[in-house]
C-alpha cells in the first residue's frame, strides 16, 4: 500500500475512529444515566481533550509501516502545537480582539466585524502558529523525505493545536461538561485542524520538494498557508451559524457539519498529493 | 699571473678546510658531507645573499642521500673549470672595458605585476541566498501584515458609536448602546444618615445627577454629577467628603491629579469601593475614575465605573470628550 493511501485511509479511519468517540461519549451518559454535567478533574479535561488526537497518532504510527515516523518526533510535534503553537496563537488572538465594554453586542453572524475577527485575526494566528511550529522545526530536517511527511508532521502539530483548544473549552467549563455535548465539541476541533493542516501540510512538503528558487518556494507556502486560513474562517463562520441558529446550541450540528467538512477537504487534498508523491519519486 | 696566484691559493685553503673539527651530526663522519657543501660554489653564494634559505637548504641536503664517490669526483672536476672561467672572467673585465650588459627587457616586470584580468562573477554561482529567503521569512511577513490589518480592521469595525449629552453648560459623549440615564436620588446612609432629603434647599445642591449603564456589563456605568458649587470648601474637600457620604469608610482612600482637557484643568481622582448590581448579588470590587471642575457657579463631576480593565477603557474613549461652555446662564447665575 502507497503512502497515500496509508495517509488518506488513516484520514478516513480518524473520521470513523472519532464517531466511535462520539459514540462511546453517548453510550456512557445514556448508560450511566448521567442527566447533567459530569466532573472532571485536570487529569480527565486533559485525557478527554487529547484522546482524539492521540488514537489518531497511533493508529497513523502503526499503519505507516513502509518508513514510520519516528515516534518521538511526532509525539514532540504533538506537544508543540498543544504547547507551543496553542498558547502562541491564543495570547495574539486576546491581545488583538479585546472585547470593548462600549461596543454594541453584535448579534449579526455575518456581520464585518465578525468575519473580519475569523478570517483575519483568528484564523491567521492559528495557523501561523501551526506553520511557524512545522517550518522552524521539523521542516529543515532529513526527516521530511517524501511530500506525504509534511502532511504526517502538520497534522500532529495540528492536532495538538486542537488538543489545547479542547482543553481551553473544558477549562472554561470548569472541567462540569455533559459528555456527549463535550465529545461533540472536542471531535468537531479535532476535524477541523486536521482538514486545516491536511492544507497547509501539502503545501509544506510542496515547497521541500520543490526544484523552485526562494521566492517561488515561498510563494507556495504562503498559498498553503492562506488556504488553510481561508477553511480555518469559513469553517469558524459556517460552524458557529449552524450550531446555533438563534439561541439555542445544537452540537450535533456542528459535528455533522465538521465531518462533512473534512471529508470534503481530504477528497480535494488527495489528488494533488498523489500527483505530488508521484512526481517526488520519478 | 693574478690566475695562477688565485688557483695557488685555493689549493691552500682546501686541506685547511678538510681539516676543520668533526662534525657533531653522526651521518657527517665520513666527512662526504663537507666536501660536498664546499664544492658547490653557487650555493656559498646563495648563502651569503639569502642566509635563511640556504639554511633551510642545508637541513633538506642533511635528509637526502649521499651523493655517490663517482658522482663527487664529477662535481669536483665542474667546480673547478666553473672556478677557472670565473677568474679568466674577472682578469678580462679589469684588462678590458666593461661589455655592455644586454637591455633588460622592461616586459618581464610589468608581467609579473600586472594583476589577473577581472573575471566577472557568473550569476549561476554557487551563492547562498540572503536570509530572509532562506528562512521563507516572507511568507511570515505577509502572514503577520494580514493579522494586524485584520487586527486593525476588525477593531474599526467594532468601534463603539458615541452619543453627546449636554447638560447645563457640561458636554461629553456617552456609548449610544448604553441604557437610558436612571436618576440618583440623594445619598440614604453614611454622614448625612438621617438628614432629611429636604437638604436640598442647602448651599450646594445637587442639580443633575444621572448614570448611563452599560446593556452588557453590570460594573459598567458613566455617572453625571452637577451640583453648586461649594461655598465652604475647595473642590477636592468637597469631592472628597461626597465619596464618604456615599461609600463611607469602604472606599479606598484616592490620590488626585490635575489634568488639562479642552483647555480647562479637571482634578482626576481614582479609587475602589464595593458595589452590588442588585440587592441579592455579592459585592464586587469596583473601580472608578472621577473627573471634577469647577465652571462658574457650578461643580461639574463625571465618574466613570467598572473593573480596572473597563474603566481605563471607558477614561480613554470618554474624557476626550469633555468640554464645558463657561458661558451657560447656569453657570454664570443668569436664569433661561
Amino acid at each position: 500500500m502507497s503512502r497515500v493511501r496509508i495517509a488518506i485511509a488513516t484520514e478516513v479511519m480518524l473520521l470513523l475512529g472519532l464517531v466511535a468517540f462520539l459514540a462511546a461519549a453517548f453510550l456512557v451518559e445514556r448508560g450511566a444515566g448521567l442527566e447533567g454535567a459530569v466532573k472532571l478533574g485536570p487529569v480527565g479535561q486533559l485525557a478527554f481533550a487529547a484522546l482524539p488526537a492521540l488514537l489518531w497518532l497511533g493508529y497513523f504510527r502503526a499503519q505507516d509501516s513502509q518508513e514510520p515516523e519516528p515516534r518521538p518526533l511526532v509525539f514532540a510535534l504533538f506537544l508543540a502545537g498543544a504547547l507551543v503553537a496553542g498558547p502562541a496563537a491564543d495570547l495574539a488572538v486576546q491581545l488583538a480582539l479585546a472585547p470593548d465594554v462600549a461596543a454594541a453586542p453584535d448579534f449579526d453572524r455575518l456581520s464585518p466585524e465578525r468575519l473580519a475577527a475569523a478570517f483575519l485575526v483568528v484564523a491567521v494566528a492559528q495557523e501561523l502558529a501551526i506553520y511557524l511550529v512545522v517550518r522552524y522545526s521539523v521542516y529543515p530536517m532529513a526527516e521530511i523525505a517524501q511530500p506525504i511527511d509534511g502532511l504526517v508532521y502538520t497534522s500532529a502539530v495540528a492536532l495538538g493545536f486542537a488538543a489545547f483548544r479542547s482543553h481551553q473549552y473544558l477549562g472554561a467549563l470548569k472541567g462540569e461538561v455533559i459528555l456527549s455535548v463535550g465529545a461533540a465539541r472536542v471531535v468537531s476541533f479535532t476535524l477541523a485542524h486536521a482538514s486545516f493542516a491536511a492544507v497547509l501540510g501539502l503545501a509544506v512538503g510542496w515547497a521541500k520538494f520543490s526544484p523552485w528558487g526562494p521566492v517561488k518556494r515561498a510563494l507556495v507556502l504562503l498559498g498553503g498557508l492562506g488556504g488553510a486560513i481561508l477553511l480555518d474562517g469559513l469553517f469558524s463562520v459556517a460552524e458557529s451559524a449552524i450550531a446555533a441558529p438563534g439561541l439555542g446550541f445544537s452540537p450535533w450540528r456542528s459535528v455533522a457539519f465538521a465531518f462533512g467538512f473534512a471529508v470534503a477537504v481530504l477528497i480535494a487534498i488527495s489528488l494533488p498529493l498523489r500527483k505530488l508523491t508521484a512526481r517526488t519519486a520519478g | 699571473m693574478a690566475d695562477k696566484d688565485d688557483q695557488s691559493k685555493e689549493e691552500e685553503r682546501r686541506p685547511l678546510r678538510r681539516r676543520r673539527a668533526p662534525s657533531v651530526v653522526p651521518d657527517e663522519e665520513t666527512g662526504e658531507r663537507s666536501r660536498r657543501i664546499l664544492s658547490e660554489p653557487v650555493a656559498e653564494a646563495d648563502d651569503k645573499a639569502a642566509p635563511i634559505k640556504a639554511r633551510r637548504w642545508w637541513f633538506r641536503a642533511r635528509s637526502e642521500p649521499v651523493a655517490p664517490a663517482s658522482d663527487l669526483a664529477e662535481t669536483e672536476a665542474r667546480a673547478a673549470a666553473a672556478r677557472s672561467a670565473a677568474a679568466e672572467l674577472r682578469s678580462r673585465l679589469k684588462s678590458e672595458e666593461i661589455p655592455e650588459l644586454p637591455a633588460e627587457k622592461p616586459a618581464e616586470p610589468a608581467e609579473e605585476k600586472k594583476p589577473a584580468p577581472r573575471r566577472r562573477r557568473r550569476t549561476t554561482e554557487v551563492m547562498p541566498p540572503p536570509f530572509w529567503q532562506r528562512h521563507d521569512l516572507l511568507v511570515v511577513l505577509v502572514a503577520l501584515l494580514l493579522f494586524a490589518g485584520g487586527a486593525a480592521a476588525q477593531r474599526v469595525l467594532a468601534a463603539p458609536a458615541l452619543v453627546p449629552i449636554d447638560e447645563l453648560g457640561l458636554h461629553v459623549a456617552r456609548p449610544k448602546t448604553w441604557l437610558s440615564p436612571v436618576r440618583v436620588g440623594p445619598p440614604v446612609s453614611g454622614l448625612a444618615a438621617g438628614v432629611e432629603s429636604s437638604a436640598a434647599a442647602r448651599p450646594g445642591k445637587v442639580l443633575r445627577h444621572v448614570v448611563y449603564q452599560s446593556a452588557v456589563a453590570a460594573t459598567a456605568r458613566l455617572e453625571i454629577r452637577i451640583a453648586e458649587r461649594p461655598a465652604s470648601a475647595s473642590l477636592k474637600s468637597a469631592l472628597v467628603l461626597g465619596r464618604i457620604s456615599r461609600y463611607g469608610d469602604s472606599f479606598t482612600p484616592a490620590e488626585s491629579t490635575d489634568r488639562t482637557i479642552g483647555g480647562r484643568d479637571w482634578v482626576r481622582t481614582q479609587y475602589r469601593y464595593p458595589f452590588k448590581s442588585a440587592p441579592g448579588d455579592a459585592p464586587v470590587i469596583a473601580t472608578a475614575i472621577e473627573y471634577a471642575t469647577i465652571n462658574g457657579r457650578l461643580m461639574y463631576v463625571v465618574t466613570v465605573h467598572g473593573d480596572e480593565k473597563t474603566v481605563r477603557r471607558l477614561e480613554t474613549l470618554l474624557v476626550p470628550t469633555l468640554k464645558v461652555d463657561p458661558n451657560h446662564p447656569a453657570a454664570v447665575g443668569r436664569s433661561k
